[in-house]
C-alpha cells in the first residue's frame, strides 16, 4: 500500500547520512607535490580491514582534472586521515582544491607525517591515520575510479582508543557529512552498539 | 588547530577506523524459497551526479545470493526510534525467523524496483546494480545507481535538501562499533570558498 507519508525527491539522491569525511594523500611523482583530496571514503570490510575510495576524474568545483586521481594509479598507495572539528576549515579547503597542483600542506598549515609502510604521506593533525595499499581499480561510468584496498596499518593520537586499541568517539569531535544537504556534523548522543540485542556477543567494532 | 605534537600509536591490528559510517538496511526480494531479506552491510556512496552507491555483503551469506539473482534493492535509513530493531536485523539470520517480525517493522513496496522496503525507514534508496565485484577473501561488492530517493514526512526542503534536526538518523562509529545521532553542526561543504549548493 502506498505510503502517504513518503515523498519521492525531485531528483535522487544518494542519501544515507552520515558518511565519513576524510582526507586522502598520495605521493607525488616528478611533475606534482604530494597531494590531500577528499574522496568518498568507506568500509568495504572489517576483517581483514578494507576500504575503498571514489575518486572523480575532474574536481566538482573547477572542472579541472583532480591531481589525485593519475597518482593513485601511478602509485597504488594512499592514507585516509580522519580529521576532527579543530581543523574543519583546513579541511573544507583541501575539498575545493581538488584540481590544484601546489603543496597542499603549505597551502593549509598542516604537518606532513610520513607513513611507515607505504610512500603516500599522511597528515600529523588526523586523529586516525590509515595507510592503504590499493588491491583493485574499477572504472565507474561516466567519471569515476574506485580503488579497493587493504588497510596495512593503522595509527591514532595519543587517547583517541583505549589500550586495547576500542575507538574512544568521545574523545575527539569527529565529524562526519550528512550526504543530502552537506553538511559536518559531530556525533551526538550513543543511542546503542552492534549487538546490543543480544545477550552474549562478542564486542564487534566493526 | 590542535594535538598535532600529540603522541602517535600504531594499532596491533589495522582497522577500517572510520567515524562515522552510514547504518542502513539492504532489503532485496526473495527467491526460491529463500525469503525477503533485511540485511546490515557496508553501504556507501560512490558518487553524486549522478547518484551512485555500493554495498559489501559476506559471500556466504544470503543477500549476497539474492542481490546477485535480484539485480535491486532498497537501502533504509532509519532513526534512533527504531535502532533495537536495526540491530536485531543485525543479529539474525533468516533461518531464525521473520526478520520484520523479529524487528517490528513493516514491509512496504519499492516504487522503482522489485524489492520490498522497511515502511519505518525516513530515507528509502532504490537501487538498481551495474556491476558486481568480488574482493577476497571473503565479500561480494555491488555497485548500483540510485533510481529515486524517497523521504518519510518533510525532512527534506522543496529542493530535496535534507534537513538534518528533523531526522535523527544515526551512524556507526567504525572502531568501537557504537551508534550516534548527530551533535552539533559545524560547517558545510564549500564553507571556505563561498559555495552552499553541493548537497553530496
Amino acid at each position: 500500500m502506498a505510503d502517504k507519508e513518503r515523498f519521492e525527491l525531485p531528483r535522487p539522491g544518494a542519501m544515507i547520512p552520515p558518511t565519513p569525511a576524510v582526507v586522502m594523500g598520495v605521493a607525488g611523482d616528478d611533475k606534482v607535490k604530494d597531494d590531500l583530496t577528499v574522496v568518498w571514503s568507506f568500509v568495504l570490510d572489517g576483517h581483514p580491514p578494507q576500504v575503498g575510495v571514489s575518486v572523480g576524474l575532474k574536481s566538482a568545483i573547477s572542472g579541472d582534472l583532480q591531481v589525485a586521481l593519475h597518482l593513485l594509479h601511478k602509485h597504488g598507495e594512499f592514507t585516509l586521515n580522519v580529521p576532527d572539528a579543530s581543523w574543519i576549515k583546513e579541511f573544507d579547503k583541501i575539498d575545493m582544491c581538488a584540481s590544484e597542483r601546489d603543496d597542499k600542506f603549505a597551502r593549509t598549515g598542516l604537518t606532513r607525517l610520513p607513513s611507515q609502510l607505504i610512500e603516500a604521506p599522511g597528515i600529523a593533525e588526523a586523529a586516525i591515520v590509515l595507510e592503504c595499499r590499493v588491491i583493485s581499480d574499477h572504472e565507474l561510468k561516466p567519471n569515476r575510479t574506485v580503488f579497493f584496498a587493504d588497510v596495512v596499518r593503522t595509527t591514532v593520537q595519543e587517547g583517541v582508543t583505549d589500550e586495547d586499541g576500542k575507538l574512544k568517539p568521545e574523545s575527539r569531535d569527529f565529524f562526519g557529512m550528512a550526504a543530502g544537504c552537506g553538511e559536518f556534523w559531530t556525533l551526538g548522543r550513543e543511542v546503542g552498539r552492534i549487538g546490543m540485542t543480544k545477550e552474549e556477543v562478542e564486542e564487534i567494532r566493526y | 588547530m590542535t594535538k598535532k605534537e600529540g603522541k602517535r600509536f600504531p594499532l596491533s591490528e589495522p582497522g577500517p577506523m572510520l567515524p562515522p559510517v552510514p547504518a542502513a538496511i539492504t532489503s532485496v526480494k526473495g527467491k526460491g524459497g529463500l525469503p525477503d531479506e533485511l540485511s546490515v552491510l557496508w553501504s556507501f556512496v560512490l558518487g553524486s551526479k549522478p547518484p551512485k552507491v555500493g554495498i559489501s555483503a559476506e559471500e556466504k551469506h544470503v543477500a549476497e545470493k539474492l542481490l546477485r539473482e535480484r539485480g535491486e534493492f532498497v537501502l533504509n535509513v532509519l532513526t534512533k526510534d527504531y535502532v533495537e530493531g536495526f540491530d536485531l536485523v543485525d543479529m539474525h539470520s533468516y533461518e531464525e525467523g521473520n526478520k520484520y517480525e523479529l524487528a517490528g517493522f513493516s514491509k512496504g513496496t519499492a516504487r522503482k524496483v522489485d524489492a520490498p522496503t522497511v515502511e519505518e525507514a525516513a530515507i528509502q534508496l532504490e537501487c538498481e546494480i551495474f556491476d558486481t565485484i568480488d574482493l577476497p577473501p571473503n565479500r561480494t561488492v555491488f555497485f548500483a545507481d540510485v533510481l529515486t530517493t524517497s523521504v518519510k514526512g518533510r525532512i527534506c526542503d522543496s529542493e530535496g535538501r535534507l534537513i538534518v534536526e528533523k531526522v535523527p538518523f544515526f551512524g556507526m562509529t567504525a572502531g568501537s562499533g557504537e551508534f550516534f545521532t548527530m551533535g552539533e553542526k559545524q560547517g558545510h561543504i564549500g564553507m571556505t570558498a563561498d559555495r552552499d549548493d553541493i548537497l553530496y
